[in-house]
């Protein structure tokens, strides 16, 4: 019979002692986790701030109206959906995001500011003026923190269980997809849709989450 | 049996996650080899048996994320990779070079009379462009590894890279005329 005491002294032995089952992470529950924040935001934001009147009128009628209505959620929708496979990707140590995830990113996130500057490129400072005179502050508090929130959920159900090569990378990524579920879910209740409203309201706090959470990833994602 | 049995290991690692200690006590000893081998091509001295013992704990930390379903080398090689560039940005990006610091004697072998002219060569770089041949083209590692470790984005790397050997190009080839 082996001493356990010289067991202890073994390293391997003392990591075999220590063994029990364990679930390994899969991509499906952060799907699962995503939905039920993106749910969770939507109910929030329809109980307490309620739906844009147009929508009431039907989804055709208002795509015909006003394609900006549905299209303004969706690009914040496909913006978190976007965020959640690169989360999946690099949760394991293997992971990396290349190609047509980081083109979807960029894409879209020119697609906004593109929009954004030419509204103040061809209206000028007076539009610019304009927006900043528009009720911004609950639209950015609104989606910083429901983004935080989700955040939290997320470091608590998923991120501890990651090991990334990439921990600032995930973090970041994790902010801008905490605050893009919210912006999806807000957006069913904000009625501007300016470009540059939205490229400053919206993409101001989806930046400054992506930064708190490179933050986040770089304290507390490293193993 | 070679060091690295992807079938067995990954069927090993799979019984490790439902709980089997034979299974996890035979991958971590078919491990510990290969992993000794892995570190002691890229580090000098006890470092890489330190290493491979950070590597089983990060191993057996971090086991869930494993996907049953995947190849488990590129898991494995990715937990090693990590720990390795952590183990070379704590000692501020420097790795160990075989460069021997004795004057090339009569019957030398042709590898000091080569790390004599690298290491005079490298003598005539800026600190970055010397650090950047030995990490990219002596010790081999990837552009996105050095950024990693050294914080440098992948093309300036690549900037000192040119840099460097453009430079050592040109010094060999005065050398050269000199000797002519």
């Amino acid at each position: 019979m082996t001493n356990p005491h010289n067991q202890n002294n073994d390293p391997i032995e003392a990591l075999v002692s220590d063994l029990k089952p364990v679930k390994p992470v899969r991509v499906k529950s952060l799907a699962v986790l995503g939905l039920l924040g993106l749910l969770g935001f939507a109910a929030y934001v329809l109980f307490f701030y309620q739906a844009r009147r147009e929508i009431d009128h039907g989804v055709m009628s208002t795509i015909l109206a006003n394609p900006m209505i549905w299209l303004k959620p969706l690009y914040f929708l496909v913006l978190g959906l976007l965020g959640l496979t690169g989360i999946g990707l690099l949760s394991r140590p293997e992971g990396t995001i290349k190609g047509p995830l980081l083109i979807g990113f960029m894409a879209l996130f020119a697609l906004m500011f593109l929009a954004g500057g030419l509204v103040l490129a061809f209206q000028g400072p007076k539009e610019l003026a304009h927006q900043l005179s528009q009720p911004f502050v609950v639209s950015v508090s609104t989606i910083f923190g429901g983004g935080v929130i989700f955040l939290l959920v997320l470091r608590a159900f998923w991120l501890r269980r990651t090991a990334s090569q990439w921990p600032q990378a995930l973090g970041a990524i994790s902010g801008l997809t905490s605050a893009c579920l919210m912006s999806a879910a807000y957006a069913l209740h904000c009625p501007q849709d300016s470009p540059l409203y939205l490229s400053l309201f919206y993409m101001g706090p989806v930046l400054a989450l992506s930064i708190l959470g490179a933050w986040l990833g770089r304290r507390e994602l490293k193993w | 049996m070679s060091l690295f049995d992807e079938e067995t290991l990954r069927a090993l690692m799979i019984g490790a996650q439902n709980g089997d200690k034979d299974d996890y006590r035979d991958l971590l000893k078919s491990l510990r080899p290969y992993l000794s081998a892995y570190f002691q091509r890229r580090l000098r001295g006890d470092r890489g048996e330190d290493l491979v013992q950070v590597t089983l704990m990060a191993i057996h930390l971090h086991r869930h994320t494993y996907d049953p379903h995947k190849a488990f080398g590129p898991w494995l090689h990715a937990v090693a990779r990590h720990k390795l560039i952590d183990e070379v940005r704590k000692n501020k990006g420097r790795v160990y070079v075989d460069l021997d610091d004795n004057l090339p004697m009569e019957g030398s072998s042709h590898d000091n009379l080569y790390a004599q002219d690298l290491k005079a060569m490298l003598a005539h770089l800026s600190p970055d462009q010397s650090q950047m041949i030995k990490l990219h083209k002596i010790e081999q590692f990837s552009l996105e590894d050095i950024a990693h470790m050294t914080g440098k984005s992948v093309s300036n790397i690549k900037v000192l890279v040119h840099r460097a050997l453009k430079s050592m190009r040109q010094k060999a080839l005065n050398q050269d005329k000199t000797n002519d």
